[in-house]
């Protein structure tokens, strides 16, 4: 199972993300921008081997909805 | 690893380049788009759009990156046997535009003529292209062009693109017998079911997030392939010319690839990504001043396609 933890842990040298990132509100009213959240998508399907669909992405707004995702997506997958 | 040089190995000797004057400013729009300054200058990394002027056409632009040519090093259009146009944005349908730029410089008769429809990754494919066919066919002088305007076709009222691209033009002359860089390996690819990521029936549209996917992923493996096969490491090389899509697509892959920032400038703040003249709108410098042995270009994007060479500046 996948947490948000995990999302956040993400953080690197390419790669940002705000500190006290609310998990359950939208990532862009909390003020990432279209790019932080295009390399955010990147950096989940890279380190967790998923690839999001591009119609899926407009519904993965928070945090806690990414995690959803992989959630579903790992056990699919099984 | 390639043969190395010889006497009389084609090097890309000059580059002349034009921007034109006139600019569009992104930190006008940012309420339109609702956008930051931050954004525009730390994010996308462009402020202003360099904008030709509505009648000027592709080989308009063509033939005042030339003018800058000659202030570099004045060429003999009678020796030309070889005129390249890189562009997406041709005069017309029919012809294709390096006839008419041909026509216009007035070139010789005895010179081979095309254009070559790519994109971002354009210059790379192009060097290259015309690189081998002067060795194959002996030629000795030749005029490679790039020009996207793409203020023709970009909707100003897409965020996607409208704050992103701006109209350039450049030439590289490449001859025998002079100093300059030299074409010592290329590396190309083309993503399978990608060419939907930019296009433009009418105007120009763009899946952001699938260029950038697309670049990260693509750009480092296909500049590692091209040192791995010369027997090189990334510290072997004094610069890298990636290009210049977005201030972030640079630093992440600059940042991907471990090497220092300085190594891999960016610098598009005041006139926007430039498709096919990014890349030797940023050379022309470097060539000039002889600064750098081993250079390494990298071109991604429409296709979704790339390019990457290594060149070596030869006497």
């Amino acid at each position: 199972m996948k947490t948000v933890e995990d999302i956040l842990a993400l953080t690197n040298d390419t790669f940002k993300l705000p500190a006290n990132l609310q998990h359950d509100q939208s990532l862009r009213e909390q003020g990432l921008d279209s790019l932080d959240v295009i390399m955010l998508l990147h950096e989940i399907e890279v380190n967790f081997d998923v690839q999001i669909p591009q119609e899926q992405t407009r519904q993965l707004r928070s945090l806690q909805d990414i995690v959803n995702f992989l959630n579903t997506s790992v056990s699919s997958d099984r | 690893m390639r043969e190395k040089i010889s006497a009389s190995t084609v090097n890309l000797q000059s580059i002349g380049v034009y921007l034109p004057s006139g600019r569009a400013s992104n930190l006008a729009c940012t309420e339109k788009f609702g956008v930051t300054r931050f954004f525009l200058e730390e994010k996308l990394g462009v402020v202003e759009r360099a904008v030709k002027k509505e009648e000027e056409t592709t080989s308009d632009l063509c033939l005042s990156a030339f003018q800058s040519l000659q202030g570099e090093q004045p060429v003999d259009l009678q020796q030309i046997q070889l005129v390249a146009v890189v562009t997406q944005n041709p005069d017309m349908k029919i012809p294709y535009t390096a006839a008419i730029v041909h026509q216009k410089l007035g070139v010789n008769k005895s010179c081979m003529t095309f254009d070559i429809g790519q994109g971002c990754a354009g210059y790379t494919h192009a060097l290259t292209i015309c690189t081998a066919l002067m060795e194959r066919l002996h030629f000795d002088h030749a005029l490679l062009f790039t020009c996207d305007p793409y203020s023709n076709i970009v909707d100003p009222h897409d965020k996607d693109t409208a704050l992103l691209f701006g109209d350039a033009a450049s030439v590289s002359y490449l001859a025998r017998g002079g100093a300059g860089y030299q074409l010592l390996d290329a590396d190309f690819g083309t993503a399978p079911n990608s060419y939907t990521c930019l296009r433009c029936q009418d105007t120009l549209t763009m899946d952001g997030r699938e260029v950038f996917t697309h670049a990260v992923r693509e750009a480092p493996k296909s500049i590692q392939n091209v040192l791995t096969r010369n027997q090189l490491t990334l510290a072997d090389i004094d610069l890298f010319l990636l290009h210049q899509g977005s201030k972030k697509v640079v630093e992440y892959i600059q940042k991907t690839l471990a090497i220092p920032a300085e190594k891999a400038p960016f610098a598009i703040q005041s006139y926007g990504n430039t498709v096919s003249s990014s890349i030797p709108l940023l050379l022309q410098e470097p060539l000039r001043q002889k600064q750098h042995t081993r250079v390494l270009l990298s071109g991604f994007g429409v296709g979704f396609s790339w390019g990457s060479c290594l060149l070596e500046f030869t006497q």
